[in-house]
């Protein structure tokens, strides 16, 4: 039998499955026949009265839902940026979402095209496999003996990898949380009784050293006073490597390059996923084999599929978002002098104009009446001991304020080498 | 009193009034290191490049600070350990770069980070800062302290381990890369050129041979002198004196950092 290769599925004499083909194949065959036929002709206006909004609405009522969309996106994404730092965000409106999930998109693509530029091989081969069974699913005749195999296998496929993606990528991103607040010891303490605590703290270093950017070297620490012996077994591990293996960007690149080649795993398997259960059609057969492949497809389309997608954003806000904060240089508004209190103070000439007070600080929020903003960190003792700290500053009490680049708020706390087990703040 | 007398005292006198000369206008005040300052955390090598202390500096005053790329131990006893005694204890690889405070509890050192890219390869440098005030006639050269002077230098100096950010190191890994290609172009090009010239010797005529590289002149070293010739400068603890304050806005708690502890000046023709 010879097979027509189109990306159109042949319709298949008994077949019931599809109505789409019925209703449009009247659409299809108007034009050819000089006169139409009359239900084509019907078939027409009964569109037209179906319709009671107008086209320009229905426009509007789309742009709407993709706003909304992205929106939701954004909030779980920037949710996810909130607990996993530990801070609270005043900009939660529908323009400020956008932006982030704007932010989001354009990320995943750059993300995923760089690790598909840099690693064709490792990415194009199982990408190409794990395509397969939906292609071929999509692409043979409806009654063709290969169909049920290749939909097993599409189906089987999406399961496992949803599955995988969620457990190995997604779930774990769950405990990190509060991570300015807590402290890193306690992120990495093991967690006892976690079924995937091997999974989470791997990741969860993976993330640290992807922040150590100037801490963390090949087979060092920049810390002083620590030999890399007595740091955690997984901060070692991170920090081995093979000449062969090793990365110009050094651990902290490769520790980065981990993190978007999990994510975008996760991606591509999110979208893969959509791709096979849209437009793969429902078998009606009545038999135990199709209402089990039918449950579990139900199963993943209304359960494991959206949770991973939705899930998506989360996990971008808490492996891949930077956390790049401006550092900006506030100058405060000048003090009152104090007035000189003896006759030698009054006879000198006049003292210059009292001078403004300045600070360093990132800036990690702001709205239309204050800023949130966390002051550089000093080195004495007293400071160290206070880990972090948010000011919030009233518009009002600012004078001037200028940007000088910015800093990574992860970054200037792995700096100070407190993080380290043993490396406490009093010890230096 | 015969000529070599006279020529003797006439060198003396001249030197005195030289060193009087340098000396009245290269005093430097050394300055205190504000309390639990002496040793910072880590800093990553990024522009701004921001100190923090205690107190509080006005703008009016001018700040430098001699950074030196060895830590305190190196610099107060490994290196005075192997100076000869008479001889001043040289510190060639330092710097002098301006500070500038703003009164934000901050000093910032952008030249440092200049500095620090200097030593390729070396990722994490232990940089030690000692904070002067005044110009230095001598600002960009080496410098030449008496020994016992160099633990009055150092006393208040500050330890700040500065590290590459990854962008750094990963331009250092292309330089050295592009070098490593560049030593291997250059050397098989001086392989090619002997197989030619070997085959040219059989098939062309020596006149239209390339002709061979030129061999590395030799360049004459001038001989270390055993004495070296210098002042070696000294280190004078002045009697602490609070500052005055050049604005209005004092205030009870914030104390003017960086106070003058110390004078460096010139011994004159001591060596």
């Amino acid at each position: 039998m010879k097979l027509p290769w189109n990306w159109t599925r042949p319709r298949a004499p008994e077949a019931t499955v599809d109505p789409a083909p019925e209703d449009s194949a009247p659409k299809a065959a108007a034009p050819a026949s000089g006169d139409p036929a009359p239900e084509a002709k019907e078939a027409i206006p009964a569109k037209e009265t179906d319709s009671s909004v107008p086209s320009g609405v229905a426009g509007w009522i789309g742009a709407l839902q993709i706003t909304l969309g992205l929106a939701g996106a954004g909030f779980v994404g920037q949710l996810s940026v909130q607990q996993f730092l530990g801070v609270d965000f005043s900009n939660w409106s529908a323009h400020d979402l956008s932006l982030f999930a704007g932010h989001w998109a354009f990320d995943t693509i750059q993300i995923l095209l760089t690790q598909l530029l840099d690693r064709p091989l490792w990415f194009g081969i199982p990408i190409l496999i794990y395509l397969l069974p939906p292609v071929l699913a999509l692409s043979l005749p409806t009654g063709h003996k290969a169909v049920r195999l290749a939909t097993l296998g599409s189906i089987a496929a999406t399961t496992v990898g949803l599955i995988f993606v969620l457990v190995w990528i997604e779930m774990p991103t769950l405990t990190m949380n509060n991570w300015l607040d807590k402290g890193f010891q306690e992120n990495l303490q093991p967690r006892v009784g976690h079924i995937l605590s091997g999974r989470v703290t791997q990741l969860t270093v993976t993330r640290m050293v992807a922040s150590m950017d100037g801490v963390a070297f090949y087979d060092h620490l920049a810390c002083s006073a620590m030999a890399l012996d007595e740091a955690p077994k997984e901060l070692q591990a991170q920090l081995h490597a093979d000449k062969a293996q090793k990365n110009a960007g050094g651990p902290v690149g490769q520790a980065q390059t981990t993190l978007q080649a999990d994510y975008s795993i996760a991606v591509i398997v999110c979208l893969v996923a959509w791709l096979i259960l849209c437009f793969h059609p429902f078998s009606d057969e009545r038999v135990l084999y199709e209402l089990l492949l039918r449950a579990t497809r139900i199963l993943v389309s209304f359960l494991l599929l959206p949770l991973a997608t939705a899930m998506l954003p989360f996990a971008y806000g808490r492996l891949i978002y930077s956390t790049q904060l401006p550092l900006v240089h506030v100058i405060y508004p000048a003090q009152p002098g104090v007035p000189p209190d003896d006759k030698k103070a009054s006879a000198k000439p006049a003292l210059a104009p009292a001078r403004a007070e300045g600070a360093w600080m990132l800036l990690l929020d702001q709205n239309d009446s204050e800023l949130s903003l966390v002051p550089i960190l000093k080195d004495s003792v007293e400071e160290k001991k206070k880990e972090f700290r948010v000011e919030i500053r009233r518009r009002s009490e600012i004078a001037h304020m200028e940007r000088e680049g910015s800093r990574d708020i992860l970054n200037e706390l792995f700096l100070r080498c407190t993080w380290l087990p043993g490396m406490d703040a009093t010890k230096r | 009193m015969n000529k070599s007398l006279r020529t003797a005292i006439f060198g003396l006198s001249f030197c005195a009034a030289a060193g009087a000369v340098a000396q009245s206008g290269s005093t430097v005040r050394i300055l205190a290191v504000p309390e639990g300052m002496q040793m910072v955390s880590l800093h990553k090598a990024v522009k701004p490049f921001l100190l923090p202390y205690g107190g509080r500096v006005d703008s009016s005053r001018k700040l430098y600070a001699r950074v030196f790329r060895q830590s305190l131990k190196e610099l107060t006893v490994d290196i005075p350990q192997h100076t000869p005694k008479g001889q001043c204890v040289v510190y060639g690889d330092n710097v002098r770069l301006p500070a500038y405070a703003d009164n934000s509890g901050m000093l910032r050192m952008d030249d440092l980070v200049d500095y620090f890219a200097l030593d390729e390869g070396q990722e994490v440098q232990q940089m030690t800062l000692v904070f002067e005030e005044d110009d230095d006639p001598r600002a960009n050269g080496a410098l030449y302290l008496d020994k016992s002077a160099v633990d009055k230098y150092f006393a208040n100096a500050m330890q700040v381990p500065v590290s590459a950010p990854t962008e750094m190191s990963r331009q250092w890994a292309l330089n050295a890369t592009a070098r490593q290609e560049q030593q291997a172009a250059l050397t098989h090009r001086g392989k090619s050129r002997h197989w030619s010239s070997l085959l040219a010797a059989f098939t062309v005529s020596a006149a239209t041979l390339e002709p061979a590289p030129a061999a590395k002149p030799v360049v004459a070293t001038a001989p270390v002198p055993a004495l070296i010739l210098r002042d070696c400068q000294k280190v004078r603890v002045i009697q602490f004196q609070p500052l005055q304050d050049a604005t209005q806005n004092r205030q009870p708690g914030r104390e003017q950092a960086f106070e003058p502890y110390a004078e460096r000046t010139s011994s004159g023709c001591a060596q």
